[in-house]
């Protein structure tokens, strides 16, 4: 009873600071008008009540609260994802139970991924006549390297059969192990949110765009716990005290490390000017696709059970897609073009 | 995790949804000072060239088609360490080669070069909207394809 009431302070607590830092995020879409901490966030939350109130139509109303609701249950899910992607035992329960038998972590991961699909699509659709890139979003392809991405993944998921891979044990962690399954996972996750605050000409709308950064917030946590979860290379049993800190302390550095990685590679590709969004897809459906040959080609027909095999393979092939796949995005080159095209425009950005 | 357990979560989260919605809403709404926004102009999204849509339909499909091996690859996992003679595997293996042609077929991985033979002296010839349409390979379902999205 006690557990139960000091996780939900702890849900509440962690909820309390997710929409706080939401808050922050989304106010900086906007040019400084406070300079105090709590006088900006009430600000912004001010500008959202303002703006909840413009929205007339109705269904609109009904859509930005559904996608509301797939961010927040993927949070409220998260202590059973965490207890589902911690724990490893070599036994299966025979309760009547949802998800906790063999394929635990993998359904979750896939019912996650649908979560997003349908919280960024809802959002998408309010948006649609407003941001002329939008429509990509809602075509089915583009949510192809999500569904690849999570197909490469969840070969390195422990999942317990009588096939599971026998060998070296390691406790290396998932982004470790398939660095460019995770990282195209990575990239698929955050692609709406990079796309639609590339564009350059839109209008921010402040619900959709407050939505959006919840969405990034709860997105990134539950992407923390997957990189930084054990895979199925991880040795039977319980973990030491010093396993765990670790654990807590890596998952806490990877959090801050996406963090950044997103916010800069949204200012990087808001200072390119005249960047295709197809091409950004093209390029993470390359790395979903590599992702998931490397997994199958290694477990499959080369039956590797030796992981440090596994971590080479696989960040040879992250080499290969960024020597070779990132330069066809010409994303450096128009940068430069519009340098030379457009110097008053960079000016006034700098 | 349970059913019951499930259906808990998911009450929690439609009640926290409501909470924070009308919080922001109810709580916060003495805004005199930001100003009002102009009800914005509606533009209808603006790249729908004939040829845009139609390659788009034509990918939903293949997305679509795509989907099935990928999840026969996902059911797959539970066999990983079979010889690679079972024909489990080398079912997997056609259904990794699908995919692969099906997405190079379609052009999904092909990357056009609009501006690769553009120099920076005729740089506004080519904001003419000279951007060549992308090789888009004429396909037996383009006659009776539509602009439906």
């Amino acid at each position: 009873m006690t557990e139960t009431v000091l996780l939900l302070l702890g849900m509440l607590g962690l909820l309390f600071m997710v929409l706080v830092l939401s808050f922050t995020l989304s106010e900086l879409a906007y040019p400084l008008s406070e300079t105090g901490f709590k006088a900006r966030l009430l600000c912004a939350v001010r500008r959202i009540a303002h703006a909840q109130k413009q929205i007339r139509n109705r269904s609109d109303q009904y859509l930005l609260l559904f996608s509301l609701l797939c961010s927040l249950l993927m949070f409220c899910l998260y202590p059973v994802l965490y207890t589902i992607f911690s724990t490893r035992t070599g036994s299966l329960s025979s309760q009547s139970e949802l998800v906790t038998c063999r394929f635990a972590p993998l359904l979750f991961l896939g019912l996650l991924n649908l979560l997003q699909i349908a919280g960024e699509v809802s959002l998408a659709i309010t948006e649609r006549r407003r941001i002329a890139s939008i429509s990509l979003i809602l075509n089915a392809f583009f949510w192809l390297p999500l569904l690849l991405a999570w197909a490469a993944v969840v070969a390195y998921l422990p999942v317990y059969s009588s096939h599971a891979v026998q060998g070296g044990h390691t406790s290396l962690p998932l982004i470790v192990l398939q660095p460019a399954g995770t990282f195209a996972l990575i990239l698929a996750w955050m692609a709406p949110y990079l796309l639609i605050n590339a564009c350059p000409d839109r209008r921010v709308s402040p619900v959709q765009n407050w939505l959006r950064e919840l969405r990034l917030v709860t997105g990134i946590l539950v992407l923390d716990l997957v990189a930084v979860s054990p895979s199925c290379f991880f040795p039977l049993g319980e973990k030491s005290t010093g396993m765990q800190f670790g654990e807590l302390a890596a998952s806490l550095v990877f959090i801050l490390v996406l963090v950044v990685l997103v916010l800069r590679l949204r200012v990087f590709l808001q200072r390119c000017s005249g960047f295709d969004p197809e091409r950004l897809w093209k390029l993470i459906l390359w790395l979903a696709l590599i992702a998931l040959t490397a997994s199958f080609f290694a477990f499959h027909l080369l039956g590797m059970s030796d992981p440090l095999m596994h971590v080479l393979l696989n960040f040879s092939l992250l080499a290969i897609w960024a020597g070779f796949l990132l330069p066809k995005a010409n994303l450096k080159r128009l940068t430069t073009i519009a340098k030379h095209n457009s110097t008053p425009l960079i000016e006034d950005q700098t | 995790m349970d059913w019951f357990l499930f259906l808990k979560y998911l009450f929690i989260a439609v009640c926290c949804t409501l909470i924070v919605w009308f919080t922001i809403k109810i709580g916060f709404r003495s805004s005199t000072d930001i100003e009002a926004v102009p009800p914005e102009p509606e533009v209808l999204p603006g790249d729908d060239s004939r040829s845009t849509v139609l390659r788009r339909l034509y990918w939903n499909f293949t997305a679509v088609l795509i989907v099935v091996p990928t999840l026969l690859l996902v059911l797959g996992t539970t066999l990983q360490t079979a010889a690679w003679n079972q024909p489990v595997t080398l079912t997997l293996a056609g259904a990794l080669l699908l995919i692969w042609g099906m997405s190079f077929w379609t052009g999904m991985l092909a990357f056009p070069d609009p501006v690769q033979k553009t120099e920076l002296t005729d740089f506004s010839a080519f904001h003419e909207g000279q951007i060549p349409d992308e090789p888009f390979r004429a396909q037996p379902s383009e006659s009776e394809g539509t602009s439906d999205d």
